[in-house]
C-alpha cells in the first residue's frame, strides 16, 4: 500500500467515533424491543418467585420451572417439576386457604440479566427477613446469598431452566444448623 | 402538560438509556461485593469524581487509591461473607448524553452469628455522561444519612486514614 493510501486509511478511520470501531452489528428496532421485553419478562419472573414463597403457593413457584427445571442448594439437588413440587410442598405445609404470610418475606435485588436468543442467565441476591426471634415482630435479616440462574423460552414463556442458591450470610454450614433446628421444630409441631 | 410526542426510535433510546443506567447501579455493587477495584473504576468516566462528605476523589486515579484503601487485600478465589449492599429506587432523568440520578442503598454487615444486619441506610445522587458510546459515572455523592455523617464519621475517618496512604502512593 502505498504512503498516500496508508494515509487516506488512517484518515478514515480517524474518522470514525470510536465506538463504531468496536460497536456489535446494529440490532433492528425489533430486536431491540424484544430485548427489552425479554429482560423484562425475566425481572418478572424474581417478582413471580418471591410471591410464591410469600404465599406458600407451590403451584405458583413450580409454574416458573421449565420441565427441566433444576433446583440447587449446595448438595440438594431437584431435578424436573415434580421433584421440585416435593421441595416446596415440605416446605409450604399446612398452609391454610386465604394464607398471609406474617412470619417472612424475601427481598430480591441487583438482577444482572443476559439474553441469547432463547436462553438467558440471570445473577442476583437476596435477603430473607423474618419476624424477629427477640419477640417485638420487627423484621429481622436471618439469611443473605445469592442466585446463578440460568433460563429458557419454552412455549413462549421464560422459564427457571436452573436455579442455584448460594447462602452466603450466613455461610451454608452455618444456615444448614438453623434449617436442621427449624424443622426438628416444625416436625414436633402439631399439625394445622 | 405533555412534551412534543417522540419518535419510537426515540422512546425505545430512552427505555435503552435508562436500562444502562440501572445496570451501572448493579455493576457498582456488583464491584463492591467482591471487592474488585477494577471493575469499580470501569463504571466511572475519565473525569469523574467521588464525593462523600468533605472527602472528594477526582479521576479514575484518585478513585482507584480509595477503593484500593477499601479493598486492601483479595485473593483470586475471594467471597464476601461479610458485607454486601442493596441500591434501590432509582429516579432516572435523561437529558441527551447526560443523566442524573437518585437512588437509595443499604449497607449489611455480618453479625453475631452470621446473621446479616442493615448498619448504614444512604443516599447517592448521580450524574452519569455517555462516553464513547457507554454510560458512566460522571459524579457520584454518597449521602450517609443513617447514622447520618457525623455519627458515621468515626467510622470514616478511620477508613480515611488508610485510603489516605493510598492516595499519597497513587500521586507519588
Amino acid at each position: 500500500m502505498s504512503r498516500a493510501a496508508l494515509l487516506l486509511a488512517a484518515l478514515a478511520a480517524a474518522a470514525l467515533p470510536a465506538p463504531a470501531l468496536a460497536q456489535k452489528p446494529r440490532l433492528s428496532v425489533e430486536q431491540r424491543l424484544q430485548r427489552l421485553e425479554d429482560e423484562s419478562a425475566i425481572r418478572n419472573i424474581f417478582i413471580a418467585y418471591a410471591a410464591a414463597l410469600d404465599q406458600r403457593n407451590p403451584d405458583a413457584y413450580v409454574a416458573l420451572f421449565a420441565k427441566e427445571g433444576q433446583w440447587i442448594n449446595g448438595s440438594i439437588v431437584r431435578k424436573g417439576p415434580e421433584e421440585i413440587r416435593v421441595l416446596v410442598a415440605g416446605m409450604f405445609r399446612n398452609t391454610p386457604p386465604g394464607f398471609v404470610n406474617a412470619e417472612s418475606f424475601e427481598l430480591t435485588f441487583h438482577p444482572d440479566i443476559k439474553v441469547e436468543g432463547d436462553h438467558a442467565t440471570a445473577r442476583s441476591e437476596h435477603v430473607l427477613f423474618r419476624r424477629h426471634a427477640d419477640g417485638s415482630g420487627m423484621p429481622q435479616a436471618v439469611l443473605f446469598g445469592r442466585y446463578e440462574d440460568a433460563f429458557i423460552r419454552e412455549d413462549g414463556a421464560w422459564k427457571i431452566l436452573k436455579r442455584i442458591d448460594y447462602p452466603t450470610m450466613p455461610t451454608p454450614e452455618e444456615w444448614g444448623r438453623i434449617m436442621r433446628t427449624r424443622q426438628q421444630a416444625q416436625q414436633q409441631a402439631p399439625a394445622q | 402538560m405533555s412534551g412534543p410526542a417522540l419518535s419510537v426510535e426515540q422512546r425505545l433510546q430512552r427505555l435503552e438509556d435508562e436500562a444502562a443506567i440501572r445496570h451501572i447501579v448493579i455493576a457498582y455493587a456488583a464491584a463492591l461485593d467482591p471487592r474488585d477495584p477494577d471493575a469499580y473504576v470501569a463504571l466511572f468516566a475519565q473525569d469523574a469524581e467521588w464525593v462523600n462528605g468533605g472527602m472528594v476523589r477526582k479521576g479514575k486515579e484518585e478513585i482507584r487509591a480509595l477503593v484500593a484503601g477499601l479493598f486492601p487485600t483479595r485473593p483470586d478465589d475471594f467471597v464476601n461473607l461479610e458485607t454486601f449492599e442493596i441500591s434501590f429506587h432509582p429516579r432516572i432523568e435523561l437529558d441527551g448524553d447526560r443523566a442524573t440520578m437518585r437512588s437509595g442503598h443499604l449497607l449489611f454487615r455480618r453479625g453475631p452469628g452470621g446473621n446479616p444486619v442493615p448498619v448504614l441506610f444512604g443516599r447517592y445522587e448521580d450524574e452519569f455522561i455517555r462516553e464513547d458510546g457507554a454510560w458512566k459515572i460522571l459524579r457520584r455523592v454518597d449521602l450517609p444519612t443513617i447514622p447520618t455523617a457525623e455519627e458515621y464519621g468515626p467510622v470514616i475517618r478511620a477508613r480515611q486514614k488508610i485510603q489516605e496512604q493510598h492516595i499519597r502512593g497513587a500521586r507519588s
